[in-house]
């Protein structure tokens, strides 16, 4: 997404995210161009590096490593925010259910 | 309960086979992710927020002990410790890895169970009442035909890639507790002048963005015409449903289109030619399936009545348990109980691995180890003799399972919501969980009464918040989750659409805005009147009145 | 059109689950060529084709699927039925019992589509050429 500002072109800063082809964990691109699972490790790019991002994510779709690839633009609005707070705690903002292992034997 | 056999067994072998190799392929690039994903969405897989969530089957709501044992083991092997129970009776499991989803399916093989067709534009599992075969007001059983639906769906050639998913429905109780008037299809069990048994056929319902009850198709059709039937409808609606916009491609929007009647002639049409192709099933087979769903010889026993009684005056929190978990059986001396899944810190309809083999073994030990999921997400186990109803309560309190009641506002139909999935605009369970919270006291929820309260965290309503007295639908607004509420919508015979009272409100808002809701029925009752029938008198106007002000 | 094998595509042979022999000359070129989007041809034209077409644009279009079933069973076409356009291989099974005969297919997933039909051997509905697995008997539909 681009702004005309003082007739110069400017490129808000965008995060690149998917999931592991092999297990759906959630990836965002780190600064080196590879996927991380840690979300502070993720890099807003911008202008000629994120060409390079969008390049080496389309290579990384078509050699099995991504799915569902997405960009969030860091434009200051909070459109995605409750959903990538969620992606990016990596599970459900409530407490899930806990299995009780000293209770029934799985016959299986 | 449906028996497999040495062929029902290959064939989930080699289904499990053939995703194994498709998953290879996946993996070598052989197959795009495109071309996958129908493949991988047809075995039950879907990419959710975090992780893969595979969705297997439970046809038609119905499994045995072992096999609720064998979930809690793959629930502990190959996720999290815990599984979901969904509105389609089915059982979802939300931290599933790709490469492991074969050894899953071969798992699910080896207890007679699958994921096939749970997801895709394809039919989905046929679902019923959950008192099917043990209910005190059947026409019929319902359960063999939905297997002979099952099967008949199953692969099937050329209902394989539809417009978009197809739902079916069965019922056959005197009252509709299959919401079939909901469904794309709704099958109900009637009995024609000359006594004999057939379906009235209804079609276009649904949830969704453009919710709509389903119309009557055709007054009754004979048993025997089942499977012809369903293939001109489904014929009809793969030829001409929509593929350019997946919000209009239902075929609840192609009947609305065409209008009821040229809809039907068009079935008509497609049935005339259908109807000598070999798809009916040769009585012989028709026969040996619905064998399997015979009335259980159940052992004489004494009416247990009076036990029941006895501690219901002696134990208050049996008497409130026993007053909505039990339901009338055909046979005076037994009954159906219901496990509720609902509870404070419990996401509706979530079951532990260790809560999954606690209640297996309660069912073989006061039921006829069989178990039934309800489309409001909870447990029945059917068969249960009323003298044994004391003991089986307290094997629930042990497990910690006497949780909320059935029915009542505590029974809450909550989907996963943004806490999950992919499509959600706002969380459903906290909302759930502060509902819940706000009555929490089983005497009120008692006092209160009759109460269907459903939470859908997107316009996708797969929580069928439309369905329901009162309805949470999360919306996004401006990035802040909101909730809008609906009143007065009903799953049963005279199925209707809930309507939205107003503007949305923030999380922290809901439960007072539930209160005021529940504060004018209170307020407004006659004697005995349940929630939905006050909401029918008086209409939504106090209500809005009441949360709004004069506007 | 092209003739059997031009290098970049292949017909396959559904029932043998192999590309045509050496020597069987069957053109890709078939006498009618429709897409999942039309409409099937009216009786009296169908009667005189021997060869019909039907493309996928997409091999989620599953239009393609009730098409043959309704030039098989209601217009009774007993000509040769093709599939082209987008199709992937783990669709055989469905293309085979809905009445194709051949699809045109690409040489790097001729291996594919040879083991494609392998796995689904079993079958929950009586089709013209499959029966349902549990039954005795064939049903009375004419196969073609």
């Amino acid at each position: 997404m681009t702004r005309i500002t003082d007739s110069k072109a400017v490129t808000l800063p965008v995060l690149l995210t998917a999931n592991r082809l092999t297990d759906g964990v959630v990836l965002w691109m780190a600064g080196d161009t590879s996927w991380t699972a840690n979300r502070n490790e993720a890099v807003a790019f911008t202008a000629a590096g994120l060409t390079v991002a969008r390049d080496q994510a389309k290579a990384d779709l078509a050699n099995q490593r991504i799915i569902s690839l997405y960009e969030i633009t860091i434009d200051g609005t909070g459109k995605h925010s409750a959903r990538e707070q969620i992606r990016a705690a990596k599970g459900p903002s409530i407490q899930p259910l806990r299995d009780q292992h000293n209770q029934g034997v799985s016959n299986v | 309960m449906y028996k497999y056999d040495n062929l029902d067994q290959s064939f989930l072998q080699s289904r499990s086979a053939q995703f194994r190799d498709q998953v290879q392929r996946r993996l070598s690039g052989a197959l795009s992710e495109d071309e996958f994903k129908p493949l991988r969405l047809q075995n039950g897989l879907y990419l959710q927020l975090h992780a893969y969530m595979l969705r297997v089957a439970i046809p038609y709501g119905v499994l045995s002990s072992d096999q609720l044992r064998g979930l809690a083991g793959i629930a502990r092997d190959f996720d999290r410790g815990f599984g979901h129970f969904t509105t389609r009776q089915n059982i979802q499991f939300n931290w599933i890895k790709l490469v492991e989803a074969p050894d899953i399916l071969d798992r699910l093989a080896a207890l007679d169970m699958h994921a096939i067709q749970t997801s895709g534009n394809c039919i989905r599992n046929t679902t019923t009442d959950p008192l099917a075969g043990a209910a005190h007001d059947e026409i019929a059983n319902p359960l063999g035909w939905c297997e002979i639906i099952r099967q008949w769906s199953t692969l099937h050639p050329e209902f394989a890639f539809l417009p978009r998913k197809f739902k079916i429905a069965v019922s056959a109780g005197a009252t509709d507790r299959a919401a079939t008037g909901f469904h794309d299809i709704g099958l109900r069990m009637v009995k024609n002048r000359g006594g004999e048994i057939g379906f009235r056929v209804l079609v276009g319902g649904g949830q969704g963005r453009t919710p709509r009850a389903a119309q009557v198709l055709n007054a009754f059709l004979p048993t025997r015409h089942l499977l012809s039937y369903l293939e001109a409808i489904l014929r009809v609606y793969n030829a001409a449903g929509r593929r350019d916009n997946i919000y209009k491609a239902r075929i609840k929007i192609l009947v609305e289109a065409m209008g009821i009647s040229a809809f039907a002639d068009a079935v008509n049409s497609e049935w005339l030619g259908l109807q000598s192709n070999g798809l009916d099933l040769p009585v012989a087979e028709q026969d040996r399936i619905l064998a399997h769903f015979a009335p259980p010889v159940l052992k004489p026993v004494r009416d247990g009545s009076a036990e029941v009684l006895a501690r219901r005056q002696a134990d208050k929190a049996f008497d409130l348990w026993a007053a909505s978990n039990i339901h009338p059986h055909w046979h005076p001396g037994y009954s159906s109980a219901s496990v509720s899944l609902k509870q404070i810190g419990r996401p509706p309809g979530d079951a532990s691995a260790s809560e999954m083999i606690a209640i297996a073994d309660l069912a073989d030990q006061f039921g006829r180890g069989e178990l039934r999921i309800t489309y409001t997400q909870n447990i029945i186990v059917p068969h249960i003799k009323l003298i044994d109803l004391p003991t089986f309560y307290d094997g629930l309190i042990k497990a910690g399972l006497a949780g909320a009641e059935d029915a009542l506002i505590g029974d809450i139909i909550a989907c996963p919501g943004l806490d999950y999935c992919n499509l959600a605009n706002a969380r459903s369970l906290p909302v759930a969980d502060r509902i819940f919270a706000r009555f929490d006291d089983p005497s009120r929820r008692h006092e209160i009464g009759p109460l269907r309260l459903n939470i859908s965290g997107c316009i996708n309503a797969c929580a069928h918040h439309h369905a329901a007295d009162i309805g949470v639908l999360g919306v996004n607004k401006k990035g802040v989750e909101h909730f809008q509420i609906t009143l007065g919508g009903k799953a049963g015979e005279a199925a209707q659409i809930g309507r939205i009272l107003g503007p949305s409100f923030a999380e922290e808002d809901v439960p007072d805005a539930i209160e005021t809701i529940i504060n004018i029925y209170l307020g407004a009752r006659h004697e005995g009147e349940i929630f939905a029938a006050c909401l029918d008198r008086l209409g939504i106007a106090p209500f809005k009145e009441a949360l709004y002000g004069t506007g | 059109m092209a003739p059997v094998e031009d290098g970049s595509l292949i017909l396959f042979d559904l029932a043998a689950s192999d590309r045509l022999a050496d020597g069987e000359s069957l053109l890709i070129q078939p006498d009618y060529s429709l897409s999942t989007n039309d409409d099937v041809p009216d009786a009296d034209h169908i009667a005189r084709l021997s060869s019909i077409a039907i493309v996928f644009p997409v091999f989620s279009d599953g239009r393609g699927f009730t098409h043959a079933r309704r030039l098989r069973t209601i217009f009774g076409f007993t000509g040769q039925l093709i599939a082209d356009g987008h199709i992937i291989p783990d669709q055989a099974d469905y293309l085979f019992r809905c009445g194709f005969t051949h699809v045109v297919v690409t040489p790097d997933r001729l291996g594919d589509w040879q083991q494609a039909r392998r796995f689904i051997r079993i079958h929950f509905q009586s089709m013209p050429n499959s029966r349902h697995s549990r039954l005795d008997s064939l049903s009375d539909a004419s196969s073609f």
